[in-house]
């Protein structure tokens, strides 16, 4: 499951990881993200979630994931290269500074799947 | 007209024969002619003999209940002495005793006359014989006799009763003029005592001068003067004149004992008189065969301190001494009295010279403690004031700080030796020769902080609780006064026992008192020379201990002050420097974010591009050159970003016990407004890890928080402990404790589950992400311990690694997050 709220970051992220083969579902938001992991938890195998949304703030997500469903893998994709002081993120799995090149997003994806 | 003559009856004077004016002249010029009574009697007797024509003469003076002859012609006087008349007894005995004079012109014919063979009287056959009295009293008899049988006429009979009254006034005279004469000798004789007494102000030298002084002016042979030493008891010689240096100095007396003994015991001033034939109690202690002496006690406000003897008066003129008499021993009383004030005078003055050079000192040693306000310093010249010659001379010094949170005495400092006989090793190796006071002191100071003695390192080790049953030190502090201690013996295996091992059993203690407050206390001892310690130098280190507490505490106060604005700076500038970062990340941040999203689509998408292209197309070139560009761009930002502060854990020398003040520093309001007492024990040896500082304050604000949050309500305490383990694994240990509310066992498992929180407010991250720094950036280990109601404590392992200095690099090092 791929949570941003940029749509050419959600559809090459998309297409990157479709081709790698992955079955991939984008949500826009934090909300609907929730919303669906709450109907159909059963195919998501990991979660991407971008942390800056104006909907719903990522970290906000990322709580309320973990609250649910503990064991859930999650990996933080954000701008900022500051967040290692924000403890709240220490939470999720991993974390990755967006890149162009997703060799690294890929490798940790991996790990998990 | 003269008074001699004065008492001759007025109507008489024309009784007198023509030449009457002359004889009264005569007479006069008779009585006061003479040098002393025996030449004016003389003299009287000659012209008596002359105008009467008569054969012989004799005057008898009225002494100790007899007439005894004094003065005569015609008689054999050889024989004066040992002859005298009883009061009735013959016709002078019956003259005396009736006060009436008897003629008798032909003794023979006359029972009354009663002859005395050894003077030859009854050569003579006539005799007048008239009284001599004073108003009533009865001086004496003149008698005037003839070889031929002769009857006395009216006005020979009233001649000799005028002679008979100018004797009495001649013998009065001189009486008097001998009493006034020897009266002005006594005073003269004191006056010049008490003035050359009072010229000497030393008072040793005083002793001496007395004793000089008092044989010379009242010609004895020797005279003594003794001196109570009050810790023995001992009259001891003082001051002597007469007596052979190796007798003075070994004739010590007992009260009671001896002559001076029993006069000081008996606070009175005693004679003898003839001590060869009547010794009585006195003991010759000086063996100089005394015939006579005089001992008279010193008395200073009503307390003998001592005596004042004299021993055989010698004549004027050489020969024999001569007996004491009453009057003498008045005289000595008198000196003696004189000596005492004078004796006195010089101890109060020599006492206010010392005390003036006690203040100097106290000033001068107070001067140099304010020279400096640090506080190590300032605890080495107190102790080498306390032990320096210069100052007040104990062989040794302990000095104890009182901290009043613990109630505990500390064991701060120490000078002097461990053994008496290391004390040759450590003063000889000090010469403070022709050095002013401060010079000495500093040097002093210096050489004792460089000496590092051994009792400074078991002192250092020494604890002390004040409580009431913990002994000398502890009372010290809570009766706040000083202490004169002997063969003090603290409990086996207690926290006084270092005394002992020391070798502290006769000492004094002194409380260091500052507002108030006992700042510490000073314990002073003379392990080497053993001398005691007074009760007047007690007083006089506790007035130089109130001092030294003030400039302690006013030391102490600096230093709290001058922490307290390093803190305060530090914090400052950590303030500072994070809000400035923060502006800095702030702002990179927004940039970056902002580039970022378009970057990954534009370089995403290329690389997409370049991908699904034929490799070798112009197309697929292209697109390569913008996703190449777009990495480069990438890395720029990356590189502006981790300025701020990158993901990584970066590790680095990081004082953790800095850390754990800033943290408090941070927390302070907290922790005060709970009044919650901080106890910190930090090990110095793990004071720089090899850590991640942000990480580190991170995890110590966290669990600090917490255990300010699960003590509710006023108090409780807070321990912040780290060490460095000594266990085969080695490492570090960081240990907070709280007295809070504790965790119950079933919670205990999931207090490191991420959100796991029993806090109303708060994301129950914070135990989750102290594991995380701790074990999972740090390779270290995080333990809880609590129990519900008595509170929680957190264990910290840190790996061997995190020891800054230690052999770093093999084994697990510190990981990174980014691993």
């Amino acid at each position: 499951m791929i949570v941003d709220d940029k749509p050419q970051i959600r559809d090459l992220l998309k297409l990157e990881l479709e081709d790698d083969g992955h079955q991939v579902i984008v949500c826009q938001g934090g909300r609907e993200a929730l919303d669906i992991l709450e109907e159909m938890s059963f195919g998501v195998n990991i979660v991407l979630l971008d942390i800056k949304m104006p909907e719903m703030d990522g970290l906000a997500v990322l709580s309320a994931i973990k609250q649910k469903k503990k064991d859930l893998p999650v990996i933080l994709l954000t701008a900022y290269h500051t967040f290692k002081q924000d403890f709240q993120s220490w939470a999720a799995e991993e974390y990755v500074v967006k890149k162009s090149d997703f060799t690294e997003l890929k490798q940790k994806i991996a790990k998990y799947l | 007209m003269r008074r001699g003559v004065s008492r001759v009856d007025s109507q008489n004077w024309r009784d007198l024969p023509p030449q009457g004016m002359d004889i009264i002249a005569a007479v006069a010029d008779a009585v006061k002619s003479g040098r002393g009574l025996e030449s004016i009697l003389d003299n009287i007797i000659d012209l008596v003999l002359e105008i009467m024509s008569a054969d012989a003469c004799s005057i008898w003076l009225y002494e100790r209940g007899a007439l005894r002859l004094k003065a005569g012609r015609g008689l054999n006087m050889a024989a004066a002495d040992a002859s005298s008349i009883e009061l009735g007894d013959g016709v002078t005995g019956r003259v005396g005793l009736h006060r009436e004079p008897i003629a008798i012109s032909d003794v023979r014919e006359d029972n009354r006359f009663k002859p005395i063979p050894e003077l030859g009287n009854e050569a003579y056959m006539s005799i007048l014989s008239v009284p001599m009295t004073d108003q009533d009293r009865l001086v004496g008899v003149l008698n005037v006799r003839t070889v031929e049988p002769y009857s006395y006429t009216e006005t020979e009979m009233k001649f000799a009763t005028y002679i008979a009254a100018q004797l009495v006034g001649a013998i009065r005279n001189t009486q008097l003029y001998e009493e006034v004469i020897k009266g002005f000798r006594e005073i003269a004789i004191i006056h010049l005592v008490s003035e050359i007494i009072n010229s000497v102000r030393d008072i040793d030298e005083m002793t001496a001068v007395i004793a000089r002084t008092c044989a010379e002016h009242l010609s004895t042979r020797g005279c003594v003067l003794r001196m109570l030493d009050p810790a023995t008891g001992l009259l001891e010689i003082k001051g002597s004149h007469g007596v052979p240096a190796s007798a003075a100095a070994a004739a010590a007396l007992r009260m009671g004992e001896g002559l001076a003994g029993k006069c000081a015991a008996e606070k009175r001033a005693i004679l003898r008189k003839d001590l060869l034939n009547d010794p009585g109690e006195f003991a010759d202690a000086l063996g100089l065969g005394m015939k006579s002496a005089i001992c008279a006690p010193l008395v200073v406000k009503d307390r003998v301190v001592g005596t004042l003897g004299v021993f055989d008066k010698m004549p004027e003129d050489g020969g024999e001494p001569i007996s004491f008499e009453e009057e003498d021993a008045g005289l000595v009383t008198i000196i003696a009295n004189q000596a005492a004030m004078a004796i006195e005078n010089a101890r109060l003055y020599a006492e206010k010279d010392a005390r003036i050079s006690e203040l100097q000192l106290l000033l001068e040693i107070s001067n140099i403690m304010r020279g400096t306000l640090d506080f190590e310093s300032l605890l080495y010249i107190i102790l080498t004031s306390v032990t320096m010659s210069q100052g007040f001379g104990f062989n040794r010094a302990l000095l104890f700080l009182h901290d009043e949170k613990s109630g505990t005495l500390k064991g701060e400092m120490a000078v002097g030796p461990l053994r008496a006989a290391d004390a040759s090793r450590h003063w000889h190796s000090f010469t403070p020769k022709g050095k002013t006071l401060q010079e000495v002191v500093l040097e002093y100071g210096k050489f004792n902080r460089e000496a590092g003695f051994e009792i400074d390192m078991l002192v250092k080790k020494m604890s002390v609780p004040v409580k009431p049953d913990k002994g000398a030190l502890a009372r010290t502090v809570l009766e706040r006064t000083s202490f004169n201690v002997a063969d003090y013996n603290p409990a086996e295996g207690g926290e006084e026992a270092a005394l002992t091992a020391m070798g502290f059993s006769t000492f004094a203690t002194v409380p260091l008192i500052a507002r108030e407050k006992v700042v510490g206390i000073m314990v002073v001892d003379n392990l080497v020379t053993r001398a005691p310690i007074t009760d007047e130098q007690l007083e006089f280190v506790q007035l130089f201990a109130n001092q030294a507490a003030s400039v302690l505490e006013t030391s102490r106060l600096y230093k709290n002050i001058e922490q307290a604005n390093r803190r305060l700076v530090d914090a400052r500038e950590l303030l500072v420097r994070s809000r400035t970062l923060a502006t800095l990340g702030e702002f990179s941040a927004g940039i970056a974010h902002e580039l970022r999203n378009p970057l990954v689509s534009i370089g995403g998408f290329a690389r997409r591009l370049a991908r699904k292209l034929p490799a070798d197309s112009e197309e697929a070139r292209h697109a390569r050159i913008i996703f190449n560009e777009v990495e480069g761009m990438e890395k720029i930002l990356s590189q502006i970003l981790e300025f701020v502060g990158g993901a990584k854990t970066e590790t680095q020398q990081v004082d953790i016990i800095g850390v754990f003040e800033q943290v408090f520093v941070l927390l302070h309001d907290a922790i005060n407004s709970k009044n919650i007492s901080v106890n910190t024990d930090f090990d110095e040896r793990a004071r720089t890890l090899l850590v991640d500082e942000v990480q580190m304050r991170q995890l110590f604000i966290n669990l600090i928080k917490n255990a300010v949050e699960a003590m509710k309500g006023e108090g409780g305490s807070l321990r912040v402990k780290t060490t460095l383990m000594e266990t085969e694994e080695g490492g570090v240990g960081l240990e907070i404790s709280d007295t809070g509310v504790g965790i119950s066992s079933e919670d205990l498992e999931h207090v490191f589950d991420p959100f796991f929180t029993r806090k109303s407010s708060g994301t129950g991250l914070g135990l989750s992400v102290c594991a995380r720094i701790v074990e999972g950036n740090h390779g270290g280990k995080m333990f809880i311990d609590s129990r519900k109601g008595e509170g929680t404590s957190v264990l910290i392992w840190l790996p061997p690694e995190t020891l800054a200095g230690g052999e770093g690099g093999g084994g697990r090092g510190p990981l990174s997050a980014n691993g």
